[in-house]
Parts: C-alpha cells; sequence; structure tokens
C-alpha cells in the first residue's frame, strides 16, 4: 500500500511538473502540422508568466491576470507571424529574437516595476486555485490512489490534460483543421485548392501562442507564485521536440511531454541527494534528446528495412 | 504587391512604437512626457516608408535596420531616465570615452566575430545549427580543464589551451551534426536540447570541482599565467584573440571560396537536391561544418574566459552565444564582413553596458532592443538574399520559406 502510495505522489507530481510542457506542445504541435515551426514558444510563456505575476501582483484580479498572460503571449505570436509571413523574416531566427526581445523586456520591466532584479518576491501576486476532487476518494478500491494522483491539481493542468483532446477535434474534426493539416503536407497544393496558406500559418502561429501562454501563465502563477528571471528555463525548447517524437499527432504528442515530465520529476526526488543540481536539471532535457536521437534512428532503421525486404 | 507589404510595414512599425511607448509610460514609477517621444517615432516611420518609396533599398538595409533600432533605443530611455540626456551620451559617445571603455569594445567585437564566424558557417551550408550558446560553454569548460589538469610551460600553454576549447565546440557541434546526417534527428530542436545540457554541465563542473571555495561568489581559481591568452596591447583585454579573428576571417574566406570542401558546403547551402545529384556526400558536408561552427564557438568561450575575465564565471554569456547570428546576418554571411559588423554591433552592446553603470536605464532594454535589431535585420536580409531573388514561384504563393510538414 505504501509502494501505491508513493506511486500516485510520483504521478501527481509528474502531472504537475508535465503542465507548463504540455500546453506549450500541444501549441507547438498545431504550428509543425500547419508547416511552420516557434522557436518563440520560450519567450512566449517567460512573457505570459512576467505579464500575469505582474498585473495579478498589483491588485489585478485573477481572470485579468489569465487575460493578460494569454495577451502577451498571443502578442508576441502575433509580431513573430507578422514578421514571417508579410516580411518573409526567417521563421526560426525570428523566434529566436522573440525570445531574446522576451528575455530582456521581462528583467528591464521587472526592474522598472518592482526595483528587483532576480525576481518578483516582493509582489503578492495571485495563484490559480487547484480543484479539489474528494469525490475521487469514493471510488471503490483505488478511490485513495486516484485522489492522490487527480485529486489536487491545478485548474491549468486539468486544461493541459485536456487539451490534446481539444486538439485533436480541432485538428481531425473541423474545417480549420484540415486546411492545417492540407498546408503542413504541401502548401503550393492546399494554395492552389484554394486554402488561404498564409493565414492558416497566421492563426497556426497565434494558437501557438495562446497555448504557450496558459503554460507561461501555470508556470508563474500555479507551479510556482513568482516570477525570476528566464525560469522558464528550456520548457520551450522542449515542446518544440515533442511533436516530433509525437509524430505530429495529439496524443502521442502528449505523451513525449509526459515522459518530460516523469522525467523531470524523477530528477526532482534526486535532489535531495548527493548528485549536484545542476546535473539533476539536466537530466530531463537529456532524456528529451536521446529519445529525440533513439526515435529518429528508429525511423531511419525501419525504413532501411522496409527497403532489405524482398517485395 | 509591394505596396500592399509597405501598408503592413508601416501599421506594424506603428504598432510596436506605439506599444512601447504606452507600455513604458504605464510603469508607475516614471513619470515622464511621452509626447515628443511618440513625435519622433512618427518621424521616423514616415522617413522608412518615403525610403521604400523610392526603392532604394538595396545596400541600406543593415544600415536602416540599425537606424530604426537606435530610435527605439533612444525612445526608451527618453522614457525610462530621469536624465535623458546623459545617458543617451553614455549610450553613443561611451565607448570611446576612456581607454578601458573601448578596449572593452574590442573585446566584445572579437567575441562576436567568433560567434559571427561560427553562424556563418553553418548559414552557407543552410544548416539552422543554433548551438553556438552551448558549443561556447564546452570551450570554455574543455579549455579550463586543459589549463588545470596539464602542466606546460608557459610560452606554449595558450595554445593548447585554445585547441582543447576548439576540440570541445568542434565534440558538441559535430554531436548535433552526426544526429542530424546519420539519423535525420532535426538539427533546431537537438541544438537547442544541447544548448541547455551543455549550460547545466558548465555550471556542475564550475560549482563542482572547479569552485574556488576561498571567493565569495561562484567562480573558479584564476587561471595559470601561461595559459592566458597573451595581451597585445598591454593593461587591456585586448589578446591574441584579435590575431584569431584576422585569420579566421582570411581562413574561412579561403575555405569557403576557394576550397573543395568549401564550395561543396556551398552547393549544399544553394541547393541541396541539386548537390545529391551532382554526387555530394550530404552528410558529410552537414556534420563537418556543423562541427567546424562548433570548433570556432569553442574558441569564442576560450576568448571569454582566458582574454577577458581570466578564471570561470557563471553567466558567462547572457545570450551572446544567440547574439552571433546579428553579426552574420548584419554580414550577409561573407566572412570578410564579419569583423567589421561585430565592431558595428559590438560599438551598439558596449554603449548599452556604459548606459547602464553610468544612468537609471538597466542593460535589459538593451538587449531587447537588440532583439528588435535581430528581427529587422532578419526580415531585410531573407527578402534580398539570393535565394528569395529568383522569379516568382509558389513560395511567393505561400510566403515564407516553404517547409516539409509531417507526412
Amino acid at each position: 500500500m505504501a509502494e501505491l502510495t508513493a506511486i500516485g505522489a510520483f504521478l501527481s507530481s509528474m502531472l504537475r511538473v508535465s503542465t507548463p510542457v504540455l500546453l506549450p506542445s500541444m501549441g507547438s504541435l498545431l504550428a509543425e502540422r500547419a508547416g511552420v515551426i516557434n522557436v518563440g514558444l520560450e519567450g512566449m510563456m517567460l512573457a505570459a508568466a512576467f505579464a500575469g505575476v505582474v498585473t495579478t501582483g498589483f491588485g489585478a484580479p485573477l481572470w485579468v491576470g489569465l487575460i493578460a498572460a494569454v495577451a502577451a503571449s498571443s502578442g508576441l505570436a502575433l509580431l513573430l507571424a507578422f514578421v514571417h509571413c508579410q516580411l518573409r523574416a526567417d521563421l526560426i531566427i525570428a523566434g529566436l529574437a522573440i525570445n531574446l526581445l522576451a528575455s530582456g523586456l521581462t528583467a528591464a520591466l521587472l526592474f522598472e516595476l518592482t526595483g528587483d532584479r532576480g525576481s518578483s518576491a516582493g509582489l503578492a501576486s495571485l495563484a490559480v486555485p487547484t480543484l479539489e476532487l474528494p469525490v475521487l476518494a469514493a471510488v471503490p478500491f483505488v478511490g485513495g490512489f486516484l485522489h492522490t494522483v487527480l485529486g489536487n491539481q491545478n485548474l491549468l493542468t486539468w486544461a493541459a490534460l485536456l487539451s490534446p483532446f481539444l486538439v485533436g477535434v480541432l485538428l481531425y474534426r473541423t474545417r480549420f483543421g484540415i486546411r492545417v493539416r492540407a498546408t503542413g503536407q504541401n502548401p503550393e497544393a492546399a494554395a492552389v485548392a484554394g486554402v488561404a496558406v498564409r493565414r492558416i500559418r497566421y492563426m497556426a502561429l497565434l494558437w501557438s501562442g495562446v497555448f504557450a501562454g496558459l503554460g507561461g501563465a501555470f508556470l508563474g502563477m500555479g507551479y510556482l507564485t513568482i516570477f525570476q528571471r528566464d525560469f522558464v528555463a528550456g520548457r520551450g525548447f522542449v515542446a518544440l521536440a515533442a511533436p516530433i517524437l509525437g509524430r505530429g499527432r495529439p496524443l502521442p504528442t502528449a505523451a513525449a511531454a509526459l515522459l518530460f515530465g516523469a522525467a523531470d520529476a524523477f530528477s526532482l526526488q534526486l535532489l535531495s541527494s548527493s548528485v549536484s543540481s545542476q546535473l539533476i536539471h539536466a537530466f530531463p532535457y537529456l532524456v528529451t534528446l536521446t529519445a529525440l536521437a533513439l526515435f529518429a534512428g528508429w525511423a531511419v532503421w525501419k525504413r532501411a528495412a522496409t527497403l532489405r525486404r524482398p517485395s | 504587391m509591394s505596396r500592399f507589404r509597405l501598408k503592413w510595414g508601416l501599421t506594424v512599425w506603428l504598432a510596436v512604437a506605439t506599444g512601447l511607448v504606452v507600455a513604458l509610460s504605464w510603469a508607475p514609477v516614471r513619470q515622464l512626457d511621452a509626447f515628443p517621444v511618440i513625435l519622433v517615432n512618427v518621424a521616423v516611420a514616415s522617413a522608412v516608408v518615403v525610403h521604400f518609396r523610392l526603392g532604394r533599398t538595396d545596400g541600406l538595409t543593415p544600415l536602416l535596420a540599425i537606424g530604426v533600432s537606435l530610435v527605439i533605443a533612444i525612445s526608451i530611455v527618453f522614457l525610462v531616465s530621469d536624465e535623458p540626456l546623459g545617458a543617451l551620451e553614455a549610450l553613443l559617445l561611451g565607448p570611446l570615452t576612456r581607454s578601458t571603455r573601448w578596449s572593452t569594445w574590442i573585446t566584445d567585437s572579437i567575441t562576436l566575430a567568433l560567434l559571427g564566424f561560427a553562424f556563418v558557417i553553418v548559414f552557407q551550408a543552410r544548416q539552422i545549427s543554433l548551438g553556438a550558446d552551448g558549443q561556447l560553454h564546452a570551450g570554455a569548460l574543455f579549455g579550463a580543464l586543459a589549463a588545470f589538469g596539464i602542466g606546460l610551460p608557459g610560452s606554449v600553454h595558450w595554445l593548447v589551451v585554445l585547441a582543447a576549447a576548439a576540440l570541445g565546440g568542434f565534440l558538441l557541434g559535430g554531436l548535433a551534426g552526426v544526429l542530424k546526417a546519420r539519423l535525420g534527428a532535426n538539427e533546431v530542436v537537438s541544438t537547442l536540447m544541447l544548448n541547455v545540457i551543455a549550460l547545466r554541465v558548465y555550471e556542475a563542473v564550475l560549482s563542482g570541482p572547479l569552485l574556488d571555495r576561498s571567493a565569495g561568489y561562484v567562480q573558479s581559481e584564476q587561471f595559470p599565467r601561461g595559459s592566458l591568452l597573451p595581451n597585445l596591447v598591454s593593461h587591456t583585454t585586448i589578446t591574441v584573440g584579435l590575431v584569431l579573428v584576422l585569420l579566421a576571417a582570411i581562413a574561412l574566406t579561403v575555405y569557403l571560396g576557394s576550397t573543395t570542401s568549401g564550395y561543396r558546403a556551398r552547393m549544399v547551402g544553394a541547393n541541396a537536391a541539386f548537390a545529391r545529384y551532382g554526387g555530394i556526400d550530404e552528410r558529410r558536408v552537414v556534420w563537418l561544418s556543423m562541427a567546424l561552427s562548433g570548433a570556432i564557438a569553442g574558441l569564442a568561450g576560450a576568448h571569454l574566459v582566458f582574454g577577458v575575465h581570466d578564471r570561470l564565471i557563471l553567466n558567462v554569456s547572457i545570450g551572446l552565444g544567440y547574439e552571433g547570428i546579428v553579426v552574420a546576418l548584419l554580414a550577409r554571411n561573407r566572412p570578410w564582413a564579419v569583423p567589421f559588423c561585430a565592431l558595428l554591433y559590438g560599438y551598439l552592446r558596449t554603449g548599452g553596458q556604459i548606459l547602464e553603470r553610468e544612468s537609471d536605464v538597466s542593460y535589459d532594454f538593451v538587449r531587447a532592443v537588440l532583439a528588435v535589431v535581430l528581427l529587422l535585420i532578419t526580415a531585410e536580409w531573407f527578402r534580398r538574399s539570393r535565394f528569395s531573388k529568383r522569379v516568382a514561384t509558389a513560395g511567393d504563393l505561400v510566403g515564407g520559406e516553404v517547409r516539409a510538414g509531417h507526412g
């Protein structure tokens, strides 16, 4: 029974640390299916976290903070979409520029507003509430386990858990979704068939900004209740890798994000041990990179095997 | 078409400018008079429009980008600072005022030029490898291991250190290169991931085995004297790094222009499919260009810790690894132009640092402005690049670079 509780606690922690990767990875998935890559996710998350923490810290109610967070990240997404689609900027380099812009601007404004260079410790910012589900404990046999895992999760974690299904519906059951997929598969053909490719890509980048905004909001108003300089720390980059591991489909992409979360939760448990904490923090990224390499290698091997097979 | 683009360009420019103005004037800390700043912005916006109307955009565009960013920078100074004129003087003339300052400018430009070279190599082969930041840390770390681990007579020790740093960058860049060449792993994602990992490993080694416990904060002991890069100008931080930049400029110009290997890299960059049909081993080009780029980025890391700081420190590059892209783009991927563009960009950067020291404007604002420089340059540069100059293709219909999606 003790093992079960420990597993439950681990899964609960995994869901919590997966959230700020799972949400942006859904945005990254939409962008990739439209044939664009949003390297600026990292900066968008940072801007969102900053906007949420600062607005609520200066007395705005929670919903204003959430709107500010999503508005900040979608604003950056709009800027990225504009310079790419209209000014023909290289998307990857423009995305990096977005990251640098967000990093500089948030740090500068943080200092202007609070007089603190490192974090928003002086601000009493709000947190998105958790969803208490005591009902789960009443489920026969597995009630205690279920309650440990899901009974006490943040609302945004629930949003993250639902997002793959939402994105799945968006991609496979709506007109917008089929246009996104057509654009990603063959933009010329889609354009000839009458799809407004540029507009679809605008929308896809904007959507990715919205998801990044929710992820950033969780980071600053759930996972922590504070803004720290550059505290997204590569999660936006992991969100870029997830759709590749998930081969562009929502549920496998979510699984890839959860894999990162599992590695992260595992490394958090090691923190009290004697291993250097920096190496521990590198571990989830190493897992993601290894998964990426293994996955790519497996695809190469499979292609070679298909060629070898006598027909 | 062009008029359409023009209209949009104007709109976004105004939106960005007013957005900045609104955001900054909202800051409750400062009471300010935003009106003249808005006026200046509108004036510059109209100047940009006139510039495009006249159609004289060739050759001027990088300067234009920098000019526009300067205006943004000046606007921010006026909005944020209590004594804007003094702050402006620090930003624009600061690097020239004292010998320590212009030596900082030159030193900064050396690092930027080396990073610029690193990006030129991969961009010429059209590999979007963004790993310079991680390779810089790898170079610094390998150099430090060679400095502390190998005891050698003074006159050659620094050469060994440089070689070790180049090796560190070469290995890390080569790793991402092999991942792409052999397994087809996306180099954008893998290099970004490697950057995070390399930074963490650097920090782990620095705060573990190499930590100087007598110092108040996280840094290593000073490197042995013989392993430091020899000074070219005494009492400054201008070291043999300068020679390294000149050598690299010559070597790269020769490599890309007059060797078979460089020709192959450029051919893959210009048209990968054509290069494959021509019998060029694309895989080799991919990993070699990324590894060579890593080696030069590693040298930049060595220059930072062995030429400037003389020890390993935390936050040795604050986004510097990405700012090399600006230099490569300003130079339009021509190696001989890189040092000049590095000087230009380095001047802005140093001015920004002096601005922070002498006034109440933080350097982070300057970082934001420099990001806008990058955004503007990439917009301008790629529109006028060789690759997009061909006749209208399906790409024009689609807008932007066409990428293969998931099949």
